[in-house]
């Protein structure tokens, strides 16, 4: 088959540089025949598209659901999932007398669209009259109302229910939302931390209207795969679920090869590793060339433009196969892409994890990973993109010179060891719920005892709402008192709730979000997009648009960032085991300070430029940790170096440990190490903890309340991981944000962070001053691989006859 | 006779209501004594909300029959229930139909009750809980929504009768002022020309120049809208012991002070030319097209 040809080809060609080659389990699939009670429209539907037969995760789908039971499915992408939570809703729709409503709620507007086609076509072909819409930002005025009246099957998203849908309940939604008897959510893994804090509220409120307007509906869940499924769902949506995470797909082979890139010297003899780019350009150009389909994940948009330009460049036959696809592409431009993908025009297309959610691209033999993906719930859906059909497929993961990445390259067992990561929510976050009553109170007035609505958080804020006056009794109940529209004021995302456009003359070539902005689209940054080099003139974010123009230039940009963290009033303070530690307002000061241009393909850093936008400022709450001065000099004594290793370690951890004990996602705190001056020239090194959403939701006063046990949680994680000097799981050698060239060097040669961090945990737990012990790993001799010297005279006739080629093409392309 | 109202009942069109009439059966009370000779499921339905219609009259429920009356009968729930009607009209800062409320006038009990946004406007509320009858014009399509939204209630606590429509159905069609002057009834003269536009203007002209005139003369003209109202359900129900005068003299006074800003003498303009300059002095030549543009701005 081809895949053999290409597996020869990888194994070939990075012969020395595959680290390991791991076979992830198969399975044949677990098929069940179709119920018998299934509506013979939908069977012979399901027929005509050659599925006589479901999964067993779907047969127990169906059971589960129609009985009807509240029910979440965890299931890998591609496991026809759609299906799943469709068919037995679909069977009630066929065979019920009267027609009922169903809400399918997807986290993105894009998500929408795209299952607005997939589940449209399935509608349509079990020939029923199903009336389908989509509601949300972008449906037009004249469309809403027929929505509104007539749709049975809406699909919509959690922002849209909560500002759009809820506040209208009684007048436009009203029949709707009275005979609604399914909620179907997908993906619904990304409802956590603040997030999903808001949208456990924002389901009360639907709740609570539904039971006025008489309806109970069912919630059909589909999760990617997370460590905790059904405890997730249940605090989501305040009820049991049955969990359905038996997955019966059948799984072809899978080889995950890890590949590292060779360490190289350059001509200043210095040695460095070769990004994953010299692994992943040729692959894809080999791939694309076999016909193999392909997606390669980036990190960001603009690595994914540039990668899709070192493929192509010297190479135009491929680029009308190998794409870019990522967030900011216009919904056309990106509509065009999954046409050309689905119909076979293009092969390869290069992604952020835009795709990691559930947007049908088909089938696809080989995935690549441009680096570790940030988390194991990502690798995993990344991962799970390839291998469908049941034909053989590859995985390829091309290490970064990161310590995460090079941790994981090197311990082929930790993909299957290293636990994948919770997701964590606090449906009564006081400062989300205090936001969310007055929207409540607006939609229905409030009763003392609300069935939705938990004790003691609720009657508790509702004591502060009538104390400001925003809630005012009424016939025994609490009516809304202010005249504003609640829901308006609420951001279920936090910040960024509107997008800055790009042009190009006249033309909105793509959009971007402002913070994003600030990093990728200040003046004289380089932007790309689908393969084309723009330079922007001026950032306006003020008016929320950016001027690019066409340039030919061979350099990226990338901003350097800086950022400041200031306690600005202290609200609160004690010591633990001498240790400061100061709860307030924190100021958070981000600012993109200047620009570097690099080289293409060389990577050389060229140049420099100043960035002049105004910064990035916040205020939210979070808290200092000074460690004892005890400590400091006992320790300091050996190594200063050892009290920043120590508080690195411990700023790393700390964010990964803290999100179970704040319930938040990892995304909504921050921790940083930065000098406070004490007094005047003294300056000292703090470990801050803060949320990073404007006006702080609370993660950082509960973790300043239980910072004791935060620790001891920190200090079993790192006595039980078996790993030997630090690892992702515990505490990274190289915990990022540590600028310091000589404490870099330290860490990167021995255990300290482990180490310190120990020592420094021991400290604040008990009051006991440990020294670390720190030991230095042997250096590997790292031999470097000098790159075959490449022939001038070839060079530059391969050059020439690049350049023909392209005149070549210029004038076919005039002459037709 | 609100016990003549029968054209509600399941099954009553105009041709069957017609040979009840021809069997001289008009009221509730005689469907109950010609029971022994009505049959069928359609006369047992009859009397049986017959039978309910009379306990409602009993408990004095007239929600029930708001709620249940056809729209040719409503008039006889208001003719009948005079004497504990109230009467009110809201004013707003714009025209559109989901525009804030500014001002509420309400006659209850013989007096006029007049609220204001910033001021007093949720003691509407209070006064609605002794209200057992809220008489409207055109109030089912705007006024009480207006109301359920300003105040985020759920519903009204007391029936609600919408006279736009009873009039309709006894062939008065228009809008209140129409109306009023066909059935004689004459406003004061500084009112004679004002309308829901310039009430629009007046409210602005006092949030944003502090404009006292201007409150008052709104709070006038709301509250002789409310009185037309009180005149008009009168005259419907065929009682003339509310007279024009002594109603009348219910009304705020004028505005003694001059509304616009500069000349003194305009005080004995119409009002809408007096206000048309001092509006223009603030926006330039704005129509209240734009007006009303620039609010939705505001607003949003």
């Amino acid at each position: 088959m081809g895949m053999q040809a290409f597996v020869d080809y990888l194994e070939r060609k990075f012969s020395t540089q595959i680290a390991s080659r791991t076979v992830l389990d198969s399975s044949r699939g677990e098929f069940v025949e179709l119920p018998s009670e299934l509506d013979p429209r939908l069977a012979s539907a399901l027929g005509s598209d050659g599925i006589d037969r479901l999964y067993s995760h779907q047969a127990a789908a169906f059971e589960s659901i129609r009985e009807p039971k509240d029910t979440v499915l965890v299931s890998k992408t591609a496991s026809g999932k759609t299906l799943s939570f469709l068919l037995p809703i679909l069977h009630e729709y066929l065979q019920a007398d009267a027609p009922f409503g169903v809400m399918l709620l997807y986290p993105t507007k894009a998500l929408s669209r795209d299952q607005e086609g997939t589940l449209g076509r399935l509608l349509k072909a079990s020939e029923t009259d199903v009336r389908l819409g989509t509601f949300d930002g972008d449906t037009p005025r004249e469309q809403r109302t027929q929505i509104q009246s007539s749709a049975d099957f809406v699909i919509t998203n959690p922002d849209m229910l909560h500002a759009g849908i809820l506040p209208n309940h009684h007048r436009r939604w009203r029949t709707f939302l009275s005979r609604l008897r399914y909620i179907v959510i997908d993906e619904v893994h990304t409802y956590r931390g603040a997030f999903g804090s808001h949208v456990a509220n924002v389901m009360r409120r639907l709740l609570r209207v539904c039971e006025m307007h008489g309806s109970h509906p069912t919630f059909v869940c589909s999760s990617a795969t997370i460590g905790n499924p059904a405890e997730h769902v249940r605090e989501l949506f305040q009820r049991p679920f049955n969990v359905i995470d038996r997955d019966g797909a059948p799984r072809p082979q899978r080889d995950l090869y890890l590949v590292n890139p060779p360490v190289v010297q350059s001509h200043g003899h210095a040695l460095y590793r070769k990004g994953p780019g010299s692994v992943s350009v040729p692959l894809i150009r080999e791939a694309t060339r076999q016909g193999v389909r392909t997606i390669c994940f980036c990190r960001a948009r603009q690595q994914v433009e540039r990668l899709c330009r070192a493929v192509t460049d010297g190479h135009p036959e491929l680029r009308g196969r190998v794409k870019p696809y990522r967030g900011g592409l216009l919904p056309n431009e990106r509509r065009k892409l999954e046409r050309d993908l689905a119909a076979g025009r293009v092969t390869t297309i290069i992604s952020t994890n835009a795709l990691e959610l559930g947007i049908d691209i088909g089938d696809l033999d080989l995935c690549i990973l441009s680096g570790h993906p940030g988390s194991m719930s990502s690798f995993w859906q990344q991962a799970g993109r390839v291998g469908r059909r049941g034909s053989r497929a590859i995985i390829v993961y091309a290490a970064r010179d990161t310590p995460i990445d090079q941790y994981f390259v090197n311990h082929p067992e930790f993909v299957y060891s290293a636990p994948i990561e919770r997701a964590w929510l606090n449906a009564d976050n006081p400062y989300i719920l205090l936001q969310h009553l007055p929207c409540a109170a607006h939609e229905h007035p409030l009763r003392d005892n609300e069935p939705v609505l938990a004790k003691p958080a609720y009657p508790a804020a509702l004591d502060v709402l009538k104390e400001d006056g925003s809630l005012k009794e009424y016939h025994g109940n609490y009516r809304y008192a202010l005249r504003d529209y609640p829901a308006k004021g609420v951001n279920l995302r936090g910040m960024t709730d509107y997008n800055i456009e790009i042009y190009r003359g006249t033309e909105v070539i793509g959009e971007l979000d402002p913070i994003g902005a600030r990093g990728t689209l200040y003046k004289d940054a380089i932007y790309q997009h689908l393969g084309e080099r723009y330079m922007s003139m001026d950032l306006d974010l003020e008016k929320k648009l950016c001027h690019v123009e066409p340039v030919d230039v061979d350099y990226y940009t990338e901003a350097v960032w800086e950022s400041r963290v200031t306690l600005t009033e202290p609200l609160d303070r004690y010591e633990l085991n001498d240790a400061a530690l100061e709860f307030g307002y924190v100021n958070v000061n981000r600012q993109p300070k200047l620009y570097k241009k690099i080289r293409e393909r060389t990577l050389e850093n060229i140049g420099y430029g100043p960035i002049t936008l105004d910064p990035f400022i916040y205020d939210t709450t979070g808290f200092s940790l000074h460690p004892p001065l005890r400590w400091r000099e006992a320790v300091g004594r050996d190594d200063k170096r050892h009290i920043g290793a120590a508080l690195h370690g411990l700023s790393y951890i700390l964010k990964r440990t803290a999100p179970s004990l704040c319930l938040g996602d990892i995304q909504n705190i921050e921790t940083d190490v930065s000098l406070t001056e004490l007094g005047s020239g003294n300056w000292e090194s703090a470990l801050y903890l803060y949320d990073t959403i404007e006006g702080g939701v609370g993660y950082a006063e509960k973790i300043f309340e239980i910072f004791a046990e935060a620790l001891q949680l920190c200090l079993t994680i790192v006595d039980e991981c078996p790993c030997d000097a630090g690892c992702p799981s515990c505490i990274t050698a190289l915990p990022p944000g540590v600028e310091d060239e000589e404490l870099e060097q330290l860490l990167t040669e021995s255990d300290a962070s482990v180490a310190c961090t120990r020592s420094l945990l021991t400290m604040l737990l008990t009051g006991e001053v440990v020294l670390p012990e720190i030991t230095f790993h042997e250096l590997k001799r790292l031999t470097p691989v000098t790159p075959p010297p490449t022939d001038p005279e070839m060079q530059r006739l391969k050059q020439r006859l690049g350049r023909a080629g392209q005149i070549l093409q210029k004038n076919r392309a005039r002459v037709h | 006779m609100i016990t003549e109202a029968l054209l509600h009942c399941a099954g009553i069109g105009p041709a069957r209501l017609a040979q009840l009439h021809e069997r001289d059966i008009r009221t509730w009370a005689d469907v109950l004594d010609a029971q022994d000779c009505l049959v069928g499921a359609r006369w047992r339905r009859l009397a049986e909300e017959s039978r309910r219609c009379l306990a409602a009259l009993d408990a004095g429920e007239i929600r029930y029959f708001t709620n249940r009356f056809a729209p040719q009968d409503k008039w006889r729930i208001l003719s009948h229930f005079l004497d504990q009607a109230s009467y009110f009209d809201i004013e707003t800062v714009g025209l559109e139909h989901d525009a804030a409320i500014t001002v509420i006038s309400c006659w209850h009990a013989g007096r006029l009750y007049n609220f204001v946004e910033h001021e007093n406007l949720d003691e509407f509320l209070e006064l609605l809980d002794e209200i057992r009858l809220l008489v409207s014009f055109n109030g089912s399509s705007f006024d009480v929504p207006r109301i359920l939204d300003t105040f985020h209630i759920p519903e009204l606590s007391c029936a609600h009768l919408d006279m736009r429509w009873t009039c309709f159905h006894q062939g008065l069609i228009g809008g209140l002022k129409e109306i009023a002057d066909r059935a004689g009834i004459i406003r004061p003269e500084d009112l004679q020309s004002a309308d829901g536009e310039l009430a629009v203007r007046l409210w602005s002209a006092w949030r944003n120049c502090q404009n006292g005139a201007a409150r008052q003369l709104l709070i006038r003209y709301c509250a002789s809208d409310v009185l037309m109202l009180v005149m008009l359900a009168h005259q419907q129900a065929g009682r003339d012991d509310m007279s024009q005068d002594k109603l009348w003299s219910h009304l705020p006074a004028a505005p003694t002070t001059a509304l616009g800003t500069k000349s003194s003498s305009a005080a004995h303009q119409s009002p809408d030319a007096t206000f048309g300059a001092a509006f223009e002095s603030q926006f330039g030549d704005g129509s209240p097209k734009l007006l009303r543009a620039r609010r939705s701005r505001l607003v949003g």
